[in-house]
């Protein structure tokens, strides 16, 4: 194939792509009954494509086109498209989306189904008298002329705008030195010039790299169509504010992660129709892919008017962010039994990692009965950064600004749980030296030190440093392989006087200042870590234990019932301490105890009770049976039962 | 293979590296230290607007201090350059390594030049071992 030809050909295939998009969506909108414009519109495309597929000689992309466009003939001159021929129409499209991907051999069947349901439909026609109705199809502007780039021409022309910033930088740097006199003068005002014009320069280079959100959206409605249809469900998909413009490479990878929220939205958040109709809902279920601006970040937010996230899950996690994680890892400790708790989760782990390695972040809101709102939130661009510079132990970092809630100076440190703290606004925030959090070590720090407070989520931290440097806006680049694996940067940035500053993960520096086993000086010998064995009939209860006491480091095992606590008690040793509910089924908790209790083995093995029973009694019955410790769920916090659990197992 | 190598001095040991794996040979920068990095890894400097990690050659090669360390030598790593950090760069030449066995640094072999034994640096499992070595 010429070279030419594979040019044509790949604009070709771009273009019938966006027009087949158009093509389902108006399909989909003829379905829910909008008028004569949609058909036109179709109808447009289809002979779009049909004209382009013949000049480029792809017969069989040719010969389906025309049979959907005869199809949309008939309908514009009947001014309605007959309900029953959107099937085949979309299947169809199917087929024509493959032959202009150049797969072959497609037309007969797909032009013998269109043409037996037209012929149907002829028939019944004739019965059925039913007056259209005439939504509009959704806005279809006239597209402005565009030009196709290859993206990694557009990355080649950003890398070298940057160097000619960093330049540009030096030469101020260099500049601001005191000189003699007029050539000075004039060379300091040349380069104050071309200064506003380098940045508008660097702008428009990553504006480029830009795309709206829409560009990615195309197959979304035929997806969530067909996946309620295997469902069972019924399900609308709207979507707004598409046409804002994020970084291709932060989009590309997003697209992945919105899909699989629609499909959890439909698998798991949509009722079936008949327990909407009976929550006093309508049966058609609506999910909104809706996307706005959130500050310097871009908030995808996937909605669904369905049953929402379990009220137990919901009262455990302290905010939208912790939501987030608190689902992700349910989802993930139990794919193999999903729940219409779990589900929700399924996947949402690698969701919100991927999300989190673009420096974004994943929230979840929910209202039980009401629906869930999963939002990925996510940085307009990749490369440029608007940072804090600082300085700690002789190196200079850059945190962007994005996660840096206040910069304060440490007058009067506290103590919080026995570590360093500051008081922030009148509450207590971890704080840790930075140049310790990330693992290295430096002098001593000046007094009443400098620290920037981030923030993400609900999660606060204050890092301490020597000297805040200033303000700029950074081009972040990779460290390369050799540092690929240590945790803290997301990459290196090259100042004004040519020094690089390291560019800190904001994300990992959260969770090492404020997480115990992180932040402790070397990892715990896998040996030393203690396993405790959660027992509850309550997937949710179990797993909240579970990520507590991972979280502080202990190994942890699950059982849902007395009895498969005392199976996995009696298959082998290891397990160094007991959580149990009281109620279950099979064996409750009190009879878990009592065979602990008397099993020469195991008499000495402490147990915990986790209960809701809060009566004195139960609580008398329950150490007299042998509990070491009893917490009741209503007084329940996290803080107790790691302090008993510490207490109980020598930690 | 051809046996060009670049032949280069790190303390009183002469090393040679096979002349394909060289991007570039340029002075050491002002180092920004990475802190939690592997041992190896002495920094990040500015190389011509890129930003590279700078990984001491003779802590790989288990030879002297990092005091010396003037000239890096630029190789590619998984796409990414990576600077070894060496003394002095001595000169290009041939060099015809015997490839020894039983040897634990990342060596393929051995070789004389100049009447000087020159160990011939097996740049992949060097990278390996910078990255490593925490």
């Amino acid at each position: 194939m010429s070279d030419a030809r594979a040019r044509v050909l790949g604009v070709f295939r771009e273009e019938s792509s966006e027009r087949l998009d158009r093509i389902v969506e108006g399909l989909l909108a003829l379905e829910r009954g909008a008028g004569p414009d949609a058909i036109d519109a179709v109808l447009r495309e289809a002979h779009s494509i049909k004209g382009s597929a013949g000049m480029m000689g792809i017969h069989d992309a040719h010969d389906i086109g025309h049979a959907i466009e005869e199809v949309l003939a008939t309908a514009r001159a009947d001014a309605r498209l007959a309900p029953g021929l959107v099937e085949p129409l979309l299947h169809a499209t199917d087929a024509l989306r493959r032959a202009v991907a150049g797969e072959a051999g497609l037309v007969q069947d797909a032009v013998a189904a269109i043409a037996r349901a037209a012929s149907g439909e002829a028939a019944a026609e004739m019965a059925e008298a039913e007056a259209p109705a005439t939504p509009a199809l959704p806005g279809e502007g006239t597209p402005r002329p565009s030009m196709r780039v290859e993206a990694a021409k557009v990355d080649r022309l950003l890398d070298a705008v940057g160097e000619v910033v960093v330049h540009q930088r030096r030469l101020e740097h260099v500049l601001s030195e005191p000189g003699d006199g007029r050539r000075h003068d004039a060379a300091q005002d040349v380069l104050a010039r071309s200064d506003g014009l380098l940045d508008e320069l660097q702008d428009a280079v990553i504006r480029l790299r830009t795309v709206p959100i829409s560009s990615i959206t195309g197959p979304f409605p035929r997806a969530v169509r067909d996946l309620a249809a295997a469902h069972g469900k019924e399900v609308r998909l709207t979507t707004t504010g598409t046409g804002i413009q994020l970084d291709r490479v932060i989009l590309e990878g997003a697209s992945e992660a919105i899909v699989h929220l629609l499909r959890n939205a439909v698998a798991h958040g949509i009722e079936p129709p008949g327990e909407r109709e009976r929550a006093g809902k309508p049966r058609e279920g609506r999910i909104e892919l809706r996307a706005q601006r959130r500050g310097d970040r871009v908030a995808i937010e996937v909605r669904d008017d369905g049953r929402g996230v379990a009220p137990e899950l919901l009262g455990s996690a302290d905010g939208p962010e912790a939501l987030a994680t608190l689902l992700a890892r349910a989802g993930m400790s139990t794919a193999q039994s999903v729940t219409a708790v779990s589900g929700r989760g399924v996947g949402l782990d690698a969701v919100k990692h991927h999300v989190e390695s673009v420096r974004g972040s994943l929230e979840v809101a929910s209202e039980p009965g009401r629906g869930t709102t999963v939002s990925l939130l996510l940085p307009v661009n990749v490369a440029l950064v608007d940072a804090l510079v600082l300085e700690r132990a002789g190196i200079l970092f850059a945190v962007p600004f994005a996660d840096v809630s206040e910069v304060i100076r440490v007058a009067e440190p506290l103590s919080l749980l026995g570590r360093p703290a500051v008081a922030v606004e009148g509450e207590p925030v971890p704080m840790a030296d930075l140049v310790a959090v990330l693992g290295g070590s430096g002098p001593p720090v000046p007094t009443a030190p400098p620290a920037i407070v981030l923030a993400r989520g609900s999660r606060r931290a204050a890092l301490v440093c020597d000297r805040l440097v200033g303000e700029e806006t950074v081009v972040v680049k990779r460290l390369g392989s050799v540092l690929a694996a240590t945790p803290g940067y997301i990459g290196g940035a090259i100042m004004g006087d040519g020094r690089v500053a390291l560019v800190l993960d904001a994300q990992h520096l959260l969770s090492a200042a404020t997480d115990r086993p992180a932040a402790m000086p070397a990892a715990e010998p896998e040996a030393a870590r203690r396993t405790v064995l959660v027992v509850d009939d309550q997937f949710t209860v179990r797993e909240l234990q579970r990520s507590i006491m991972e979280a502080s480091g202990y190994s942890v095992e699950t059982a849902r019932d007395g009895r498969e606590a005392w199976e996995r008690l009696t298959a082998s040793e290891g397990v160094a301490l007991v959580v149990t509910d009281l109620e279950m089924p099979e064996m409750d908790g009190l009879e878990l105890l009592a065979a602990i209790r008397r099993d020469p083995q195991m008499s000495s093995l402490p147990v915990v009770i986790v209960t809701s029973r809060a009566g004195a009694e139960d609580e008398r019955l329950g150490m007299e049976a042998g509990a070491d410790a009893y917490i009741v769920k209503e007084r329940f916090d996290q803080q107790a039962l790691l302090d008993t659990v510490g207490r109980l197992i020598g930690r | 293979v051809t046996p060009l190598h670049l032949l280069v001095g790190i303390g009183d040991e002469r090393y040679a590296l096979p002349i394909q794996e060289v991007g570039e040979v340029a002075p050491v920068g002002e180092l920004t230290p990475v802190p939690g990095a592997p041992r190896a890894v002495m920094g990040v400097q500015n190389l011509r607007g890129r930003v590279v990690a700078v990984v001491d050659l003779g802590a790989v090669l288990g030879t002297s201090t990092p005091a010396g360390r003037r000239a890096v030598v630029v190789v590619e790593d998984a796409g990414d350059p990576v600077a070894l950090a060496v003394d002095t760069v001595v000169d290009v030449g041939l060099v015809d390594a015997q490839p020894g066995d039983d040897m634990d640094a990342p060596l393929t072999g051995s070789a004389v030049v100049e009447g000087r034994l020159v160990g011939v640096v097996d740049v992949r499992a060097a990278l390996r071992l910078a990255r490593g070595a925490a």
